[in-house]
């Protein structure tokens, strides 16, 4: 096919960054040819060009009908003379003088600083520059004095004025037409907005939703004041949406608006065969991984596994086993099991277990609970059809994907943050081909679970799910996770994005690895694991945001978190200030626990015996002061959040109890135990969490009351709770909180 | 009784306004046409528009105002080109920028006839064709993006955005000949 002919195909692919190296090399040449082959190369470029905002403005029109706006053309004016501005736009337009230019060069390009007085712009690397004339663009803030005043137009026609002592930062992500206003006035007189790509302005304590309308916004420590003129807003907080029509006001005071704001999320509990209840529906899930066994003396060699870690062949005489339940010592579900599994192989049953039926690919077996727990052995495996996929149901659970009780338990939680679901190997990097899959094998318990069962169980709860990523997670495992998020998370339901958990702390092994990370990027090593944090963060929610927002409300319910430790603002201030990360994100959650450690790292076993013998009382006074040690320090948090026009969330929102001591006893961690059974623990929790609602009132994400691993780094604890839930008075005082405060849904 | 007249500077920005609505597709084309980058070709059409705007007291209305935005336009270009790389241009010495300019003011009125006949084709797309024309126009989806949307062979998105273009292309030369007398392509 000859050049010409291909031509405008390729103009349009070298626009769309779609030509090679060497296709653009040869058009190159072609053009070099000949001055007038410069002609076809200039149809070619405007008829590309032309396609494409012709597409964008039919695109917006469309929506902006649909929406219900009154912009439709009408009929009988021909081709010619719609092109055509009117003349009376024009007129304005020459009035506005130089701020009009804006809506004539780029419809959708940031708005322009019309007029200013009394107020400076601030640019994303801290500088002040004079702003009339200046493009908006995001990670920029702009502030006035008290008498002074901005004015903002946007290319489509829309406007809006800053005063007041106003303060208002553009979004960091430049595809979102998102306004922060942290605290002063703002008027907005805005055109009809595309469906798919609103102005949206976000107060600490709203966001406000622009259809195409004129309102006033007042911003001020008691909370946000909101006037609509003409038009209608929509109006999102935690207690939902809801529109707001001409002639409305609508008052969100900081105080006041929380008792129906505040949400009670739950920290998922670390999940693998230590943990302390069966949490999906198939127990072996939660099995121990395959281990090699062996007739006779001597170490039995390793498995031959296939990429799932199913055994693909057994060596003469070798067999794998594993085995579930024991942890529970003797009090989980008995009676009838049924077990299924696919390909050919030969099971036995025991321990707990006895084999009642079996036939192809199923079996019933007994269960006797015991401290024994349900043995599984793999005595054979046809290597041309390994046996895999092998599933292991209590009675009542066939077919479920989690365990009834555990979801009964969980109902009502507003959001579900999974940390301790996710992979938490720090060795290498972790692409999105490497995740544990529902198809898996049981793995260790630092592989964490598959993300598709997270996001199943906060679609069964019909909750948000707040996803911790991995820190060794690679792009490929962001975009992935992006995707099966947007795929699988019910709509309406919001996604948080966290990069890591806790990486502020570099003396536990992730925030370490965090720390050498930002060393090897030449960040003094007191800050680093804090700059590495931001600078990854930044990079995930851009990543995120590519992934996973197709349309402007899936931005909207996507949650970019960073986080902090309550008490500590100079870890949060760091990562939100360095490189101005906190522009790119939506809230800023602090580590909210209770309680402590005990002991002395530092002391002799003398200590430990203190531990052994630990009064619940004095732990009581610990959590009590570090109760009221929180809710002096919320100030700081939330002053923080505000500045950065972020909210303010929390997790590991309740009692914890842990020991760094050495050599601690099968008794000290009893003990400890104990104290946190204590029901005045349930009580504290409860105070903390109603403070919460009434002072901070955004989500709290409280720990799994039987979590105790996550609560408090136990071994095998005390496990009667897992059949009477309702004993333990964590779980108790969470249930009374859930049922009795809206989950904000 | 109170005056309905502009006072001149009012007068001059609306003169300015004028005759940059009728020049600024051309000079939009111009600049796309040597800038590849999107965000670097809309920063040139701007410090274009702010340059004329603040040289317009000084503009001759003797000559035609695309010929002088044209040349200011061509400026900034070359400013760009001196600040960034452009290994992905495809027009790059002074005599082919020249030739560019006098075909930007040569061919502007067929420029407009090809775009209000691209109009109605546009407005004659739907269905999947549609759908595709949106996810990647207007929602800037890459064909990649498109396919894992629409369950499609990457491939495939190429080959159905390329055969779009194509029928665009067809609608277009038919109505400028004065045949269909409604958009289509398929």
């Amino acid at each position: 096919m000859t050049m010409p002919k291909v031509l405008p195909e390729l103009v349009a692919r070298w626009i769309d960054g779609d030509l090679t190296d060497a296709e653009i090399a040869t058009l190159r040449d072609w053009l070099a040819g000949d001055p007038l082959r410069l002609r076809d190369y200039l149809r070619a470029v405007h008829a590309a060009e032309d396609l494409r905002r012709l597409v964008r403005a039919r695109a917006e029109v469309g929506a902006i009908t649909a929406g219900g706006a009154s912009s439709q053309r009408r009929p009988g004016i021909s081709a010619a003379r719609r092109r055509r501005w009117p003349v009376a736009v024009l007129a304005v337009a020459a009035v506005l003088g130089l701020a009009a230019l804006g809506r004539w060069l780029m419809p959708s390009a940031p708005a322009v600083i019309a007029a200013a007085q009394d107020a400076t712009m601030v640019r994303a690397d801290g500088t002040s520059v004079d702003a009339v004339g200046m493009r908006l663009h995001g990670g920029e803030r702009l502030r006035t004095a008290a008498a002074g005043r901005v004015e903002l137009r946007w290319g489509d026609g829309s406007s809006a004025t800053l005063s007041a002592a106003g303060e208002l930062l553009v979004d960091g992500d430049q595809r979102a037409k998102r306004l922060r206003l942290i605290t002063g006035a703002l008027t907005v007189d805005a055109q009809p907005q595309p469906a798919d790509r609103p102005l949206t302005v976000a107060t600490p304590h709203a966001e406000v939703v622009v259809v195409g309308t004129a309102f006033a916004l007042h911003v001020d420590a008691q909370g946000t004041a909101l006037a609509v003129e003409h038009g209608s807003v929509r109006v999102r907080d935690q207690a939902g949406e809801r529109t707001v029509a001409a002639g409305e006001r609508l008052g969100l005071r900081a105080a006041a608006r929380s008792a129906v704001d505040a949400r009670i999320g739950l920290e998922l509990p670390a999940v693998g065969p230590d943990s302390d209840e069966l949490v999906f529906a198939d127990a072996f899930r939660q099995a121990r991984p395959w281990a090699p066994r062996q007739a006779g003396p001597g170490e039995a060699p390793a498995l031959d596994l296939d990429a799932l870690g199913w055994p693909r062949a057994l060596l003469p005489g070798q067999w794998a086993e594993t085995v579930l339940c024991e942890r529970f010592a003797g009090h989980y579900p008995g009676g009838t099991w049924t077990c299924r599994w696919q390909g050919s192989g030969t099971l036995e049953f025991a321990g707990d277990a006895t084999l009642l039926t079996q036939a192809a690919g199923a079996a019933e077996i007994a269960v006797r609970p015991s401290a024994r727990g349900i043995v599984i052995r793999l005595r054979r495996s046809d290597s041309a059809d390994p046996l895999r996929r092998l599933s292991l149901f209590p009675p009542g659970c066939a077919g479920a994907t989690f365990h009834p009780a555990f979801l009964a338990r969980c109902r009502g939680v507003a959001a579900v943050r999974t940390w301790a679901w996710s992979d938490r190997r720090l060795e290498q990097p972790l692409g999105w081909t490497d995740r544990l899959t529902a198809e898996h094998a049981p793995m260790p318990a630092e592989r964490g679970v598959a993300p598709e069962l997270a996001l199943a169980l906060a679609a069964a709860l019909d909750a948000d799910c707040w996803l911790c990523l991995p820190p060794q997670a690679d792009d490929s495992y962001v975009d992935g996770l992006a995707a099966l998020a947007r795929a699988r998370l019910p709509a309406g339901r919001r996604c948080y994005v966290e990069y890591g958990h806790d990486l502020w702390d570099a003396h536990l092994a992730a925030g370490a690895w965090a720390q050498r990370q930002g060393v090897a990027r030449g960040h003094p090593p007191a800050v680093a694991n804090l700059r590495f944090t931001a600078e990854r963060s930044r990079e995930v929610f851009t990543r995120w945001r590519a992934a996973f927002s197709a349309t402007s409300a899936d931005d909207v319910r996507t949650v970019r978190v960073l986080a902090g430790m309550i008490g500590n603002a100079f870890f949060a201030d760091e990562v939100l200030s360095w490189r101005d990360a906190g522009l790119h994100a939506d809230a800023l959650a602090i580590h909210a626990a209770l309680g402590g450690g005990v002991g002395d790292p530092g002391a002799d076993r003398a200590d430990v015996a203190a531990i052994e013998t630990l009064s619940a009382d004095a732990f009581l006074d610990q959590c009590r002061r570090t109760l009221a040690a929180n809710q002096s320090a919320l100030a700081e948090d939330r002053a923080l959040a505000q500045r950065w026009g972020l909210r303010l969330i929390a997790y590991h929102g309740g009692a914890r109890i842990w020991s760094h001591q050495r050599g601690l006893t099968g008794a000290a961690h009893r003990r400890m135990a104990e104290v946190l059974h204590d029901p005045r623990i349930g009580e504290l929790d409860a105070a903390w969490w109603s403070w919460w609602r009434s002072e901070a009132g955004d989500l709290l994400c409280a720990l799994a009351p039987l979590d105790w691993r996550a609560a408090g780094r136990l071994p095998p604890a005390p496990t009667a709770a897992l059949l009477d839930p309702s004993a333990v008075p964590v779980w108790r005082a969470l249930r009374q909180v859930v049922e009795g405060a809206p989950t904000g849904k | 009784m109170p005056s309905t007249a502009m006072d001149p500077g009012d007068q001059a920005h609306f003169r300015f306004t004028q005759l940059w609505t009728a020049a600024q597709p051309a000079v939009a084309g111009f600049v796309r046409s040597l800038v590849r980058d999107r965000v670097a070709a809309d920063d040139v059409l701007q410090e274009t528009a702010l340059a004329l705007f603040t040289g317009f007291a000084g503009y001759d209305a003797q000559r035609p105002f695309l010929a002088w935005a044209l040349g200011v336009a061509r400026h900034k270009v070359q400013d760009r080109w001196r600040q960034q790389a452009r290994n992905q241009v495809l027009v790059q010495d002074t005599a082919q920028l020249d030739a560019l300019v006098a075909a930007s003011v040569e061919l502007a009125d067929d420029l407009d006839r090809h775009r209000v006949a691209l109009e109605d084709c546009v407005r004659g797309v739907d269905g999947r064709n549609w759908d595709l024309l949106r996810l990647h126009y207007h929602q800037d989806q890459p064909p990649q993006a498109i396919a894992e949307r629409l369950g499609l062979p990457a491939s495939h998105v190429r080959v159905l955005l390329t055969r779009l273009r194509q029928s665009l292309r067809a609608c277009v030369e038919r109505r400028l000949a004065g045949g269909a007398t409604t958009g289509t392509a398929t």
